[in-house]
């Protein structure tokens, strides 16, 4: 089993829309998959019609007496699973902080889903936090979409620094250019000059563009009802490439 | 998954719509699939509790391997690839092939079961729009030379992960308000029955019931009537060269059945048994190369290793002459059994077996129960195996070796031919120390011959292949020869572990006659 997390410090980088669209083109190649809905806002667990509903709330995931088995939610998708969120995910932080090993709790909770599941990916909410670490020290590798500014490099930097503070060079950072307006000057520069800097970079590129920003109506991973679309292939280039990375 | 089936006579637009109605169902969607229940000639993944379909996946082909037992699909693996291999080591490393490999061994997967299946699936769906349960209404026909058979329409009930609640309520409306019931069988065993095949149908083994009193030429041609049937159902395979086993089978039973004919005396005419004791000789002698090349070409990547490494890339030449070899020994063998020296032979064999046995017989043991010329027959070749590997020493040379391994094999094929005349767990200690004995012999008599082949092979390559391909066999040929000096070394205490007292004992118990050796054909 692989634990993917789909990561940023920075809000509005399209995390959600990556964790989603990547989640489903893992099992548009058979791989059983989960997401995990990390994120109290619940995007994802919107984007695929599920009722923002944990059983017994956020510390039957992270607690002691965790049953995460019982919340998780087949998708309408074959080999898709979601693990929903709901507002009780704030306490997350809270929950993990009770336990013996407070920065271990997630290694420990997704320890479960292995005999179930090939891929877990997370989408994670856009934060510092004791939730984050836990994420930083579980996940085989951190799938981080960057849009081509400024402050978003700072970020990347930020976590790449967080990361190597928390589990020295054992994990793998997966950065990637998000939410690409090549119209932009900025957009146009970045996208040619960071990735000779940063060469653990993945070579795909997803667009900004209005279909993707239809999942919302559509509440349907993109390649669901756009299936042909070039923006559907990235999603599908983006998912070849990571899996590649990790060994999968 | 719940499944229902829908009876013949039912109306089964009506049931659709009843079913749409009665749960507010929307089309999801309509396939048309075809699927190929795939498994080996002798049934291994069925015998080892698993079930492989091949089916069209998104233009490739989706293999997925489940637990027979498994009613959710739990424990399933897949893999995707362009085409079905037609064995299990040319898998792509995967689950999937770690979870059959084993089991299948050197068998060719084979199609068992073709279903084409039209499905309609209806989706429930929830106030957010989300599908909670899905049915599917399949119209599957079982796939024949001759064309299709269709099976019964079935509704399938697909539960969705957390919602249990609405498959529930799904099932109880078709079981209560269709009045439909449940299937008992799957749709492989459905299919198979429609084909008049039977899961598990084909074993090598004999798997005899022979009744003890019965008399002892009944009870010789019940043996040789099972092994006919074993020898023919391998036939065609043999000559297609499907996978080496059915070669193996086939030669199995004719060498049983020689064993047969030879080791229970005295039921059969001594012209006949001649006769097709000459005849069946021949045809092991037809099909012994092929086999042997068969066994060299399956060893030919561990024979390879057993060479220094660096001189492992001088032996390649050796898989292109054997291959060769290969191709020549089964154009023979297809010559032989399609030849009407063999034809002849089939069918006058098959005319003697299913032949009524006479009422009266003047052969000595014709009408004596089965059960005591069995016990006098096996008695014998269990006192020549002890004597024959008694007198084997350490400077006994290796024919001696051979002698007592043909001796062991007779002994063994008694055994197994008359196993249910006696007590199982006996049966099974005697046969399994005998296994270890033979498995021991085999492997010196193999060396050996392996070695003498190789050795043989120098002359023939010495024109063409370099003077490293011929030291690099040398090499092999003498390993091969330390290889079964080693095997020569722990005879002695295998043989001891054969003829231990308790086995001796146990032995004695089962089949010394009991003072009627005056009336045993000498």
């Amino acid at each position: 089993m692989r634990l993917l997390a789909v990561y940023s410090i920075k809000g509005g980088v399209g995390k959600t829309s990556t964790a989603v669209n990547l989640a489903y083109a893992s099992a548009r190649q058979l791989h059983r998959t989960l997401l995990w809905d990390l994120d109290p806002q619940g995007a994802s667990t919107y984007y695929f019609r599920v009722k923002p509903k944990v059983k017994g709330g956020a510390s039957r995931l992270f607690g002691r007496r965790r049953r995460i088995e019982r919340s998780i939610k087949a998708t309408d998708f074959p080999y898709l699973d979601l693990l929903p969120t709901d507002a009780s995910n704030r306490y997350a932080d809270l929950i993990l902080d009770t336990l013996k090993r407070p920065r271990r709790g997630l290694h420990k909770a997704v320890r479960e889903l292995r005999k179930d599941y090939d891929v877990v990916l997370l989408d994670c909410p856009p934060s510092i936090s004791l939730l984050s670490e836990n994420v930083i020290r579980a996940a085989s590798a951190l799938i981080v979409p960057i849009i081509p500014t400024t402050l978003s490099l700072r970020t990347l930097e930020q976590l790449t620094e967080l990361c190597h503070q928390r589990t020295g060079e054992g994990l793998g950072i997966l950065p990637f250019f998000s939410m690409v307006d090549r119209r932009k000057k900025l957009h146009r520069e970045l996208v040619e000059t960071l990735p000779t800097e940063r060469p653990e970079m993945l070579t795909t590129q997803i667009p900004y563009a209005s279909l993707i920003e239809q999942m919302g109506l559509h509440r349907a991973p993109l390649a669901a009802y756009a299936a042909s679309s070039p923006e559907a292939a990235r999603y599908s280039e983006l998912w070849n490439e990571v899996r590649r990375r990790v060994g999968l | 998954m719940p499944q229902f089936v829908v009876p013949t006579d039912a109306d089964l637009n009506d049931l659709e719509r009843r079913l749409i109605d009665g749960l507010a169902l929307e089309e999801d969607h309509e396939t048309l699939t075809e699927r190929s229940w795939t498994d080996t000639f002798d049934w291994r993944l069925d015998r080892a509790g698993l079930r492989l379909v091949a089916e069209p996946h998104d233009g490739r082909l989706l293999l997925s391997c489940t637990p027979t037992k498994s009613a959710d699909g739990a424990g399933e693996v897949r893999l995707r690839l362009n085409d079905l291999p037609r064995f299990a080591w040319d898998l792509p490393q995967s689950e999937l092939r770690q979870t059959i490999e084993a089991a299948v061994a050197m068998r060719a997967l084979l199609p068992r079961v073709m279903v084409r299946s039209t499905a309609r699936t209806l989706a429930q769906r929830d106030g957010n729009g989300k599908i909670v349960v899905r049915l599917v209404i399949e119209t599957p026909s079982v796939i024949t030379p001759q064309g299709e058979l269709p099976m019964a329409p079935q509704i399938q009930v697909v539960p969705l992960k957390g919602y249990g609640k609405a498959t529930k309520r799904a099932t109880r409306f078709i079981r209560q308000k269709l009045g439909l019931s449940r299937s008992r069988q799957d749709e492989v065993t459905v299919a198979c029955g429609l084909l008049g095949l039977t899961i598990g149908a084909y074993s090598s083994k004999l798997d005899l019931a022979i009744d003890p009193t019965v008399r002892a030429d009944e009870a010789t041609k019940q043996v040789c009537r099972r092994l006919l049937e074993i020898i023919e159902a391998n036939q065609d395979g043999t000559c297609q060269q499907i996978d080496t086993e059915f070669l193996h089978d086939f030669r199995v039973a004719i060498r049983r059945t020689r064993s047969a004919l030879a080791r229970v005396r005295g039921v059969f005419p001594s012209p006949t048994v001649a006769r097709f004791q000459r005849e069946l000789r021949w045809v092991g002698q037809v099909t012994g190369p092929a086999r042997d090349l068969d066994v060299y070409l399956l060893q030919i990547d561990q024979l390879q290793k057993i060479v220094p490494e660096p001189m492992q890339p001088h032996l390649a030449p050796l898989r292109p002459w054997l291959e060769t070899k290969h191709a020549e020994a089964y154009r023979d063998l297809v010559t032989a059994v399609g030849s009407p020296r063999y034809q002849k032979l089939l069918a006058d064999w098959r005319t003697f077996i299913e032949a009524p046995v006479p009422k009266r017989s003047t052969l000595p043991n014709a009408q004596r129960p089965i059960v005591k010329v069995a016990s006098e027959e096996i008695w014998r070749a269990y006192r020549r195996a002890l004597d024959d590997g008694g007198a084997i020493s350490d400077q006994s040379p290796s024919a001696e070796l051979h002698k007592l391994r043909k001796t062991c094999k007779k002994l063994r094929y008694l055994l197994e031919f008359f196993r249910s005349l006696f007590p199982p767990t006996a049966m099974t200690q005697l046969i399994g120390a005998l296994k270890v004995l033979q498995a021991n012999l085999g492997e010196i008599q193999d060396l050996e011959v392996q070695a003498d082949f190789i050795a043989a092979m120098s002359e023939p390559l010495q024109r063409e292949e370099s003077a490293a391909t011929l030291m690099a066999i040398g090499v092999l040929v003498d390993q091969l020869r330390r290889r079964q000096a080693a095997r020569i070394a722990e005879f002695a205490i295998v043989f001891a572990a054969f003829a231990d007292q308790g086995n001796r004992k146990l032995a004695r118990k089962l089949f010394k006659p009991k003072k009627a050796a005056g009336r045993r054909p000498s």
